[in-house]
């Protein structure tokens, strides 16, 4: 803002308005400077206050001033044109700007009034404009040629009406009297009883004279089609129609074309997010700097180069113990075994770091951490939430395996997308004469679009408005996770801050609409196909038709016996094996529908005000605002309109000035603790600046490159030597950048709720390292306490537990596991009294610890210390220091006392005692800060 | 004994006698609310915090203007209570009673396939108190009390159904996820008591409400300001008991061990205010048990008391416990405490005159005996009480399957809602609004649910519109996007 004012004052000086002197002296005060500038302005003059006023008179001037260059010819935003009287009476996207005669519900007034416009940061309409803005309009907004305001209606106004009260049974999946009423011919062919509309006749028109009547839409049955009945403005809109002769838009659907955008100008796309990652080469460090800081990669001489700015260099490496607990719990969020710090420690290969890395980049393991943070962005879970019952999806499982089978095997970053956006689009599933892995892939990959709470399942909740919520929560995933950008921002308005015109929302609506359609809307438990492989197919039919074959041997038997003993037997038999089948296994998934709907910008979000229709498109602020949208049915004879891979393609080309950049700076925030951009979902001009502008292009570039590998991202960042850095605090480094900013440091931190549950089952030796397949249930206590249930083997890692809104796990919601609202870009990091009660007083980790005390027992020596040893080992990675072995030596004798005293039988005493005391010990370590925190 | 163990110790002395509500208040109170100075600094803080994540901090917060009411007892009667048969005497729906009027509401109705025509009240009202408020005899005992409490006829939600309506009341959106009115308050101002929870929920022993714990989540606000269960029985609160079997002594050695490793582990890692954090937590952990048992132990009441509340019958004890219980903890510094009922007494689709009547028995001599309790002891001044549903009720029966009128109750209604509220600057015996001739929608002075939050943080003296979080380029709001007013006419 300051910048601007500058700018502008010195343009003005030029103009010898104002001196740059007095510029200088008074820049203190923007406001007062502003005042200042006001001066030149006239006061209402006589003759003004005698006569009524005239628009081309009286307000242009003023507005041409101060709003034209944002609402005018050249750039309209909002949709807004103030430049001439008819222009201006056209209003905005969200409507009619000006209400004749009363200037209090008139928006544009409004808008002056409450300060909003012209925005912040540039001249206000002085109080004599106000004054004469009001005065005019409720004299009754006069123009001297008064423009033309019989604005025809047309089918453009019609359609949404007959889509939101008629189509759900007068449409194309349900023909009802066989009449179709989504489109003008539709219309004008009628239905088994002739037509329905007469041009020029509303009252002659069956359509008016059955909603008239109130016998459609039929009062009875509204409910159980989820629809409202007509609005009076819209029965008066239908009539206008009819009366008018049933007139056709001229234009059809808004969408990009080869003239220069209206809505979104030049200049809005010089923002730094909006231009493509700049080409940068790492600054070139002197061989002092570099030996100074062990630079290992590019990444360092980022780092390093900003550091030394600030008079800081890196902080020496950390010891090896330090790095292999950081990495474990970094990339598998596990920690590492005591064998395992052993050897890492007494490597004496020079890549010795290198190899521990690509071991566990390669870990089956790694997927279920990194797939955990996609999860998050995804918005994962279980279950549909936003209804009481929250019930269960039953086949979304099979995304949380997708997602985890993906980063195991590098999927490049832009095929994920491609898949979780189009998988439906990337092959011709249904006439694929085998589902093999890769169909399977691409339809399961469409879940992530499924994720949001989604109460549509029931009729009273399945109206227009909440199918529209769960595609606002879609797009929102959407616009957070993969374009780091507030598009919902933009979903009843255009974006107050961001180039985003409100078109643009739609247009991106438009994009997914023959997916998420509100007027041909598939219920949450339609959106199963029965694609799973065709392996899992035939095993399952096999498995099915044994149960089959079994029950029929038995059923003979049963014939074949008379005793009543031995029938009892076989039925009992009989409902065992039939108990055995399985439900036919299905995916969770998002496809074409075939035909759209049209799409209308919802003039303020409202359903009811649909504005303009809008076609497929994107944000016009990330293209050049000439180049249409390219949309071709991805094969010949294709049923889906490829509009979504389309869509995914633009997202991921090389150029792309977000994609890119948004998962780079994922991957390094759940690295290093804060983004590079540390406002992970906002790049927009809200969001936080980058901390390193350069590093982040420079990084986004070589994701590019590398093919989209996440992993060789993983290693850029875990193999410089700003990764390998202790995360000791001096005060230099405290004083020059506290927050950690510059990277001078590692950064201390709390583990997930995940890895805090894991760990503890890992350390006791009860993690069941199974993976996949539909989760395990929970336990609920009428108190609330919801516990994961075990297996055979013991529990099963935290991403394979039930993830039911209404029941996660009371440990996992205890350490911040999210609320899915409707997805998680960033966890908060809580600490809490509870988190302490539990980790004291639950009986699962007490449990836990007393088998922890048993595997200690197991491979530990009988003396204390050597016990002591080893839950430090198994806990930390590390041997206790001596005053920790002392404090536990201490602690640990008299624990075995008290036990002791409280057994009276002398056996128990010397068996029990030991065993209650070490389970103790296990449970202190447990609830430990150095259980939950790594350096 | 060691250093921790001791320290409980201490605890245990302070909680045993603890400072009385008032004098804890004006320690507190001098200090935050009078000075504007204090004021501008509660300002920068709301501030500072708006560039960053939210604030994680229960310690008591300045208010942004100065507060009419320090707590809050929200006295939640989910499943939408009849404002025809209670509050909102109808002389033209008896007039019209068995008229045919589904059609002029049939998109208002949930379940069109069962409606009746016009139906009047099975109860009578009267004219209540020295201002004269009409109440049915359905609620005799807050008949008694009409003059301490602010009725509003004029309250309208958004949508019909239980579980989006349910959102809206506790969330002000529609939707799941985002944080409740509880979490919002104590989000804004911490609590004045570090022992308890700041936010507490009082649910029935007899199951969760509809929507369950979602009523008091604390949405995308960080999960310390979530409602904290408390049972009236067994430990009060989830995990602040030893869920398993092992001498004190014991366990007290155990959490010395914790403490112990824990200041060596801090030792060696000096500046990280996290450990400190943590560390403390464990100590707060240790105080809550005290507390929170304390504050549950209804044995400290006498006879008189407890029988006002109705804990010595059957049919009213259980409410009764817990509108006595919310007493208490507000003596004890508790911000909010929300009170709920099992599954949803108040969803009269049948047989409303039995079903009704049934659900003010439960709660009706309980209510008035928390009025009149908190009034005695002069906590009314600055607690804010609030009565009421999600939404209300229709003017037309709702028939059983088999027609038969007499069994007929009344179908949901997001149109019209009666609540009210007492207390904490309140104007008392007032009846704000009114609904049309038939009760099916208000139509003067209409209060919309944001309204209705907008005024309760007001009272508290927090801004609905400087009280928000950023979050993905938004600020978000208890009221969110809306231009929601203060309803002035209800302050005293």
């Amino acid at each position: 803002m300051k910048y601007w004012l500058t700018t502008k004052l010195r343009t003005l000086a030029a103009w010898g308005i104002v001196s740059i002197i007095s510029i200088h002296q008074s820049m203190g005060s923007a406001v007062c400077q502003e005042t200042n500038l006001e001066k030149e302005k006239p006061e209402p003059t006589v003759e003004q206050n005698e006569r009524s006023l005239i628009f081309e008179k009286d307000i242009r001037p003023f507005l041409e001033k101060k709003c034209v260059s944002c609402h005018g010819n050249s750039k309209q935003s909002a949709d807004l044109n103030m430049a001439s009287g008819s222009s201006l009476l056209k209003g905005s996207e969200s409507g009619p700007v000006l209400v004749a005669g009363t200037p209090e519900e008139s928006r544009l007034f409004q808008a002056v009034r409450d300060g909003h416009m012209p925005p912040e940061g540039n001249p206000a309409l002085s109080d004599s404009e106000v004054t004469l803005l009001h005065r005019w309009i409720q004299e009754g907004a006069k123009f001297s040629n008064q423009p033309g305001s019989s604005v025809a209606v047309t089918d453009q106004q019609v359609i949404p009406i007959l889509f939101l009260r008629c189509v759900p049974c007068h449409g194309g999946r349900r023909a009802e009297a066989d009449l179709d009423l989504r489109t003008l011919s539709g219309i004008l062919k009628g239905g088994k009883s002739g037509t329905v509309a007469v041009p020029g006749r509303p009252s002659e028109s069956r359509l008016i004279q059955r909603i008239h009547a109130e016998e459609m839409p039929p009062r009875r049955q509204l409910v159980s089609v989820s629809v409202k009945t007509v609005e009076s403005g819209e029965l008066k809109i239908l009539e206008q129609w009819i009366a008018a002769g049933m007139p056709k838009s001229e234009s059809g659907p808004d969408t990009a074309t080869t003239e220069p955008d209206r809505l979104v100008a030049d200049d809005d796309r010089s923002f730094w997010s909006f231009q493509p990652p700049q080409l940068v080469s790492p600054p070139i460090l002197s061989d002092a700097d570099k030996g100074l800081n062990r630079i290992h990669n590019p990444v360092d001489q980022f780092v390093v180069e900003r550091l030394k700015m600030a008079g800081l260099s890196l902080s020496p490496e950390a010891d090896r113990r330090t790095l292999i607990r950081r990495l474990s719990f970094d990339l598998l969020g596990l920690p590492p075994r005591p064998e395992e710090v052993t050897a890492f420690v007494s490597d004496t290969r020079p890549d010795a770091y290198e190899i521990l890395v690509e071991q566990l980049l390669h870990s089956p393991h790694y997927g279920e951490r990194w797939g955990r943070h996609w999860l998050d962005a995804a918005g994962y879970a279980d279950s549909e939430g936003s209804q009481n019952e929250d019930r269960i999806r039953p086949e979304m499982w099979r995304y949380r395996d997708y997602v985890i089978r993906s980063f195991n095997a590098d999927k490049p970053y832009d095929r994920f997308l491609h898949e979780q956006l189009a998988g439906d689009e990337l092959a011709d599933y249904e006439n694929a004469g085998e589902v093999t892995q890769e169909i399977y892939d691409n339809l399961v990959a469409t879940g992530f679009l499924r994720t949001a709470p989604d109460r549509t399942f029931a009729n009273i909740t399945n109206f227009v408005p909440d199918r529209l919520e769960v595609i606002a929560d879609e797009l929102q995933i959407l616009g957070s996770s993969v374009m780091g950008l507030t598009l919902h921002c933009a979903r009843c308005h255009t974006h107050k801050f961001d180039p985003i015109p409100q078109r643009d929302y739609y247009r991106i609506a438009a994009v997914f609409k023959d997916a998420m359609d509100e007027h041909d809307w598939l219920g949450p438990e339609a959106r199963r196909l029965k694609f799973v492989t065709t392996q899992e197919r035939s095993e399952w039919e096999q498995s099915e038709q044994q149960i089959s074959r079994r029950v029929e041997e038995l059923q003979e038997q049963v014939k074949a016996t008379s005793d009543e003993e031995a029938m009892k037997k076989l039925q009992e038999q009989i409902r065992q094996t039939e108990a055995q089948r399985r439900p036919e296994p299905m995916i969770r998934a998002l496809w074409s529908r075939g035909q759209p709907s049209p799409t209308f910008v919802l003039k303020r979000g409202n359903y009811l005000t649909p504005g303009v229709q809008v076609g497929p498109g994107v944000l016009s602020v990330l293209t050049d605002g000439k180049t249409p949208f390219p949309v071709q049915p991805p094969w010949p004879g294709a049923t889906t309109t490829g509009r979504r891979l389309a869509f995914a393609k633009w997202l991921t080309s090389e150029n792309h000035p977000l994609t890119a950049r948004v998962m780079i700076n994922r991957l390094w925030k759940h690295h290093f603790g804060a983004g590079l951009v540390k406002t992970l979902a906002n790049f927009g001009k809200t969001g936080e600046a980058p901390s390193h502008p350069e590093l982040l292009d420079w990084l986004a570039r070589e994701f590019v490159r590398s093919g989209w590998s996440i992993r060789q991202m993983h290693r850029l960042m875990v193999l410089s030597a700003t990764y390998r850095q202790c995360s000791d605090m001096t005060t230099d480094r405290l004083s020059k950048d506290p927050e950690n900013r510059l990277l001078s440091r590692m950064p201390m931190r709390r583990v997930e709720a995940e890895i805090v549950r894991d760990s503890l089952l890992f350390v006791s030796g009860q993690l069941d390292a199974t993976q996949f397949g539909p989760p395990d249930d929970v336990d609920v206590r009428a108190d609330g306490l919801v516990t994961a249930k075990g297996t055979e083997k013991g529990s099963r890692r935290s991403i394979y537990v039930l993830h039911r809104r209404t029941k996660l796990p009371t440990i996992l919601e205890t350490f911040d596991s999210p609320q899915m609202g409707p997805n998680c870009i960033e966890r908060g990091e809580s600490t809490v009294a509870p988190q302490a009660l539990h980790l004291l007083n639950n009986a699962v980790v007490y449990g836990l610890a007393g088998k922890f005390a048993e595997r200690v027992r197991a491979e530990a020596g009988d003396s204390p210390e050597e016990r002591i040893f080893r839950v430090h080992e198994l806990a930390f990675g590390a041997a206790p220091e001596n005053d920790e072995l002392t404090a536990g030596l201490d602690a640990y004798h008299r624990l075995l006392q008290q036990w002791q005293q409280k057994f009276e039988d002398q056996q128990q005493q010397l068996t029990e005692a030991p065993q209650r005391a070490l389970q103790n010990y296990c449970h202190a370590i447990m609830n430990t800060a150095a259980f939950v925190y790594v350096d | 004994m060691s250093a921790t163990s001791l320290q409980n110790q201490d605890f245990l002395t302070t909680i045993v006698s603890p400072v009385s509500r008032r004098s804890a208040f004006s320690r507190v109170g001098s200090a935050l609310y009078t000075t504007a100075l204090t004021q501008l600094l509660g300002r920068d803080l709301y501030a500072a915090e708006a560039s960053g994540k939210p604030h994680s901090s229960l310690e008591p917060r300045a208010a942004q203007t100065p507060p009419r009411a320090r707590a809050v007892i929200h006295l939640f009667m989910n499943g939408g209570p009849s404002q025809m048969d209670l509050f909102d005497p109808k002389e033209e729906l008896n007039r019209r009673h068995g008229e045919d009027y589904f059609n002029n509401i049939a998109g208002e109705v949930e379940f069109p396939e069962a409606a009746g025509a016009l139906m009047k009240s099975a109860f009578r009202f009267a004219q209540r108190g020295q201002c004269g408020m009409w109440v049915s005899d359905a609620m005799p005992h807050f008949a008694t009390q009409v003059d301490q409490v602010s009725l509003i006829r004029s309250m309208y939600s958004t949508n019909l159904t239980h579980e989006p309506a349910l959102y809206k009341i506790q969330s002000g959106s529609e939707f799941i996820g985002r944080p409740t009115l509880g979490a919002w308050v104590s989000y804004g101002l911490g609590t004045e008591n570090q022992n308890l929870p700041a936010y507490v929920v009082l649910d029935d022993p007899l199951g969760l409400p509809v929507n369950g714990i979602d009523n008091w989540t604390s949405g995308y606000l960080p999960p310390q300001f979530q409602g904290t269960r408390f049972r009236a029985t067994g430990a009060p609160v989830l995990d602040l008991k030893k869920d398993f079997d092992e001498p004190d002594a014991v366990t007290l050695l155990e959490r010395d061990l914790i403490a112990r490793l824990d200041r060596l582990h801090q030792n060696r890692r000096p500046d990280r205010p996290q450990l400190a954090a943590r560390i403390s937590t464990y100590e707060l952990a240790a105080r809550m048990q005290i507390a929170a048992t304390d504050a549950l132990d209804l044995s400290q009441e006498t006879q008189a008391t407890l029988a006002m509340y109705g804990i010595d019958q059957p049919v009213t004890e259980s409410y009764g416990r817990r509108c006595l219980i919310a007493r208490r903890l507000v003596e004890r510094g508790v911000r909010f405490v929300q009170l709920f009922i099992n599954s949803q007494i108040w969803d009269n689709h049948n047989d409303i005159a039995s079903g009704l009547k049934s659900a003010c028995d439960r709660t009706d001599k309980p209510t008035a005996a928390l009025l009149t309790d908190l009034t005695q002891r002069g906590l009314l001044d600055d607690t804010l009480v609030l009565w009421g549903g999600e939404m209300g009720r229709l003017p037309i029966a709702q028939l059983p399957g088999n027609k038969d009128a007499s069994k007929a109750g009344r179908d949901h209604n997001k149109n019209a809602i009666c609540s009210w509220m007492a207390g904490g600057g309140v104007r008392s015996g007032f009846v704000l609004g009114a609904t049309d001739e038939l009760g099916f929608a208000a139509v003067e002075d209409r209060v919309s649910v944001e309204d209705w939050h907008a005024t309760i943080l007001h009272l508290l003296g927090l801004h609905h519109e400087s009280l928000f979080v950023e979050r993905n380029g938004l600020n978000e709001r208890l009221t969110g996007v809306t231009h929601p007013r203060v309803v002035s006419e209800v302050l005293a």
